[in-house]
């Protein structure tokens, strides 16, 4: 008697939650799995680029705040994995089995963290991007045990935004060299924030999440809804980015041609060099300089403590 | 100062409200510890309150959950910002760790109010 | 210990047993500092979990190292000059001069440093010096967690098979001899400052006493692991089969070399001041 999609579609129209497997159907649980693989590797990833940026921390404290956000992160990444067991997938692979190109996270956690600069725009231009992006299925996913265990990931993300523009505004409040040091961050992170959230409505096919009312928003209105937060906090700065509210349009818009090329080695965007999406994904196929670097530093010891295990039938390290 | 050295509370003059510590612990629900969704007062985190009507003084007692917090600042700025707007114009907060802060610190509507964020304690 | 005097604030002390502990604070502000660096090193522990509690501990010994450096400002305005800030100066427990090499370095040092430290700390517990009197039951608070996870994952090391138990005991006898001498040196003016004025409940043999105390059935009964430690089969106390050697020894430093954390670790603490940053207070 199993559920046709047709069924579970209206369910759902009508507001209805699913909490199991069982209520699922293949197409539903193809998506759901997907989503949450990127939500998972995101919060995953997050901790080692943060953790790059915290090593330069300018104080004790500072360093303190620092590994308070990696550690929400690492427990983020692991609500989300044990999720993803739910439906049936292994963990421990997930983590520790992985190749370094196959995390789905985005493109902007394959790059170097070098500063603190960094890392507290990446708290304000990063983690907003994630509450933007989690807030949409905390409000609308019909998916109850993710819906549930958003609510505290949520507030700790609140957290780190505030961090992030707290720091953020007290760095350009010191004008000179500290402001332009941001300036020079926000010049690669903003338009690192932009892509973010992937292609233009126009362009892209209609989407199962959409449909199974996994998220509600679309690429869009999700990436206005981070331009309305981040560019005013930029002015507010008297930081310079490269997008304005129109008016006209009643909505932001932006003042390079996006998608765009992007140079890591530089940390540069290119904005005379417009590329198709096509392209766009061809570059976080090949992925970023450091994706190597942070998967690596999440599995090598891994796999050096697993060996110990060896001949004792115990493969496993759980 | 200690309070019951005023027979007469001084007002404020301003609102003609009187600066009272009850008033503080009042204000005080109002601000939530930045990690956690409910108020310090709701945490068990304040440990006490003394106000100085005078000067318009109040110090602040609070225990931190974690003698790591990373949001000392933020607490603090959270804090004084909202008492300044009940007319004080000197706020002081003192850190406290004896006794320690547990959870048995919270309250029972902040235990409710937790649960309700799937948040046990 | 009386309580008959109390001090306040080092102006309270008289010289020696002000410099004593002075000492005393910075050698434990140092060693829970980089502690709190060695454990968040841990980002890629073998599970998730793991990686989630050596981040949180490490945030742990960062809060521990801030009061304790906290106590200090208050020695330099009573003229205690600061330090330099080179690695020679660096007061932390020799174990952690550089990152660990394996998981099995992490959990030795977990039970070890950790329960080392604790115990020292321990000892202040009904300190005549107020302010560390104060903070003393929340830090035990914080490491009853560390020692629940030490204990947990020592025995499930030791339990699990030969070639984890051998490699932990390796790990273990590696810090083995300078951390019982990290609980200080016998008849040193340190140690008769601190016990005089009855800042601390103890001195060198009693911290070590109590040390072995504790982990000695943890170590040897429970986990069943091969260390130089065992108990008098008449009277049960636990005796230490290792004699510690003090030659070189600094009682100030609590260390045997003055080399302090390597250039690699060195480069993270010197992040402090090679910026122009608003850090306030
Ligand atoms: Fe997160
Ligand atoms: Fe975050």
């Amino acid at each position: 008697m199993s559920l046709t999609e047709e069924a579970l579609k209206e369910r759902i129209r009508q507001g209805y939650l699913v909490e199991s497997p069982e209520e699922m159907t293949e197409g539903y649980k193809k998506a759901l799995i997907q989503i949450l693989l990127v939500q998972a590797d995101t919060e995953l990833m997050s901790a080692p680029a943060y953790y790059m940026a915290a090593c330069t921390a300018p104080s004790l404290n500072t360093r303190l705040s620092a590994y308070a956000i990696i550690q929400d992160e690492l427990g983020h990444a692991h609500i989300t994995f044990r999720l993803l067991e739910d439906l049936g997938l292994d963990k421990e692979y997930l983590i520790f089995g992985r190749k370094p190109h196959e995390f789905k996270n985005p493109y902007g956690f394959d790059q170097p963290l070098e500063t603190w600069v960094e890392l507290v725009v990446a708290n304000a231009f990063f983690d907003r991007a994630g509450i933007v992006l989690l807030s949409d299925p905390f409000e609308n996913t019909s998916y109850g045990p993710w819906k549930r265990a958003l609510a505290k990931i949520d507030k700790e993300e609140l957290f780190h935004l505030r961090h992030g523009e707290v720091w953020m505004k007290r760095l350009c409040q010191a004008g000179g060299k500290i402001q332009e040091e941001v300036q020079r961050a926000v010049d690669w992170m903003f338009p690192m924030g932009v892509e973010w959230f992937g292609m233009p409505d126009h362009l892209k096919r209609h989407t199962a999440q959409l449909e199974y009312k996994l998220k509600g928003k679309t690429n869009d209105q999700l990436r206005q809804e981070w331009l309305s937060a981040v560019v005013p906090l930029c002015e507010e700065c008297g930081i310079h980015v490269p997008a304005h509210y129109d008016a006209e349009q009643g909505q932001y818009v932006l003042d390079y041609p996006l998608p765009c090329d992007y140079d890591p080695e530089r940390k540069q965007w290119l904005f005379d060099k417009p590329i198709t999406w096509d392209q766009v994904f061809e570059r976080w196929k090949r992925r970023g300089p450091y994706n190597e670097h942070y998967v690596g530093m999440l599995q090598r010891q891994y796999r050096r403590f697993a060996a110990l295990f060896d001949g004792n039938g115990n493969g496993s390290v759980r | 100062m200690t309070r019951g050295n005023y027979a007469m509370p001084m007002t404020d003059e301003k609102t003609s409200v009187q600066l009272t510590e009850a008033r503080v612990w009042e204000a005080l629900k109002d601000v939530n510890d930045p990690e956690m969704p409910i108020s310090l007062v709701d945490m068990g985190m304040v440990y006490g309150v003394s106000v100085d009507p005078q000067e318009r003084a109040v110090t602040v007692k609070l225990g931190l959950t974690a003698t790591a917090c990373p949001a000392m600042d933020f607490i603090r700025e959270d804090v004084t910002k909202r008492l300044c707007q009940e007319g004080f114009r000197r706020v002081e907060v003192e850190w406290v760790w004896d006794p320690p802060w547990t959870k048995e610190r919270i309250s029972e509507e902040g235990r409710l109010l937790l649960s309700c964020w799937g948040i046990s304690v | 210990m009386s309580r008959n005097r109390e001090f306040s604030t080092p102006h309270d002390l008289d010289e020696p047993t002000r410099q004593a502990l002075y000492d005393l604070f910075l050698v434990l502000a140092d060693t829970k500092h980089l502690l709190g660096l060695r454990y968040g090193e841990w980002l890629g522990a073998p599970a998730i979990e793991a990686s989630i509690a050596s981040v949180a501990m490490a945030q742990d010994e960062f809060g521990h190292a801030r009061l304790f450096y906290g106590l200090l400002r208050e020695f330099h305005e009573a003229g205690i000059p600061e330090r330099e800030e080179v690695p020679s100066e660096y007061r932390n427990f020799e174990g952690l001069d550089r990152v660990w090499d394996s998981w099995l370095d992490f959990i030795a040092a977990n039970v070890l440093v950790d329960g080392a430290l604790s115990v020292q700390i321990e000892s202040l517990q009904n300190s005549s010096y107020v302010p560390v009197r104060r903070m003393v039951a929340k830090i035990l608070q914080e490491e009853a967690f560390h020692h629940q996870h030490a204990r947990g994952w020592l025995l499930r090391l030791a339990r699990e098979g030969a070639k984890p138990k051998a490699e932990l005991e390796k790990a273990l006898k590696r810090i083995w001899e300078p951390l019982l001498q990290w609980l200080g040196r016998p008849g040193s003016e340190h140690e008769r400052a601190l016990v005089e004025a009855g800042i601390q409940d103890t001195d060198s043999e009693g911290l070590r006493a109590r040390f072995i105390e504790r982990f000695g059935p943890l170590l040897i009964e429970e986990a069943g692991l091969d260390l130089p430690l065992s108990s008098d089969a008449i009277t049960g106390q636990w005796v230490l089969g290792t004699a510690l050697s003090w030659e070189d020894w600094d009682d100030a430093f609590r260390r045997r070399s003055r080399t302090g954390p390597d250039p690699e670790t060195f480069r993270q603490i010197e992040s402090f001041r090679k910026h122009e940053y608003p850090v306030g207070s």
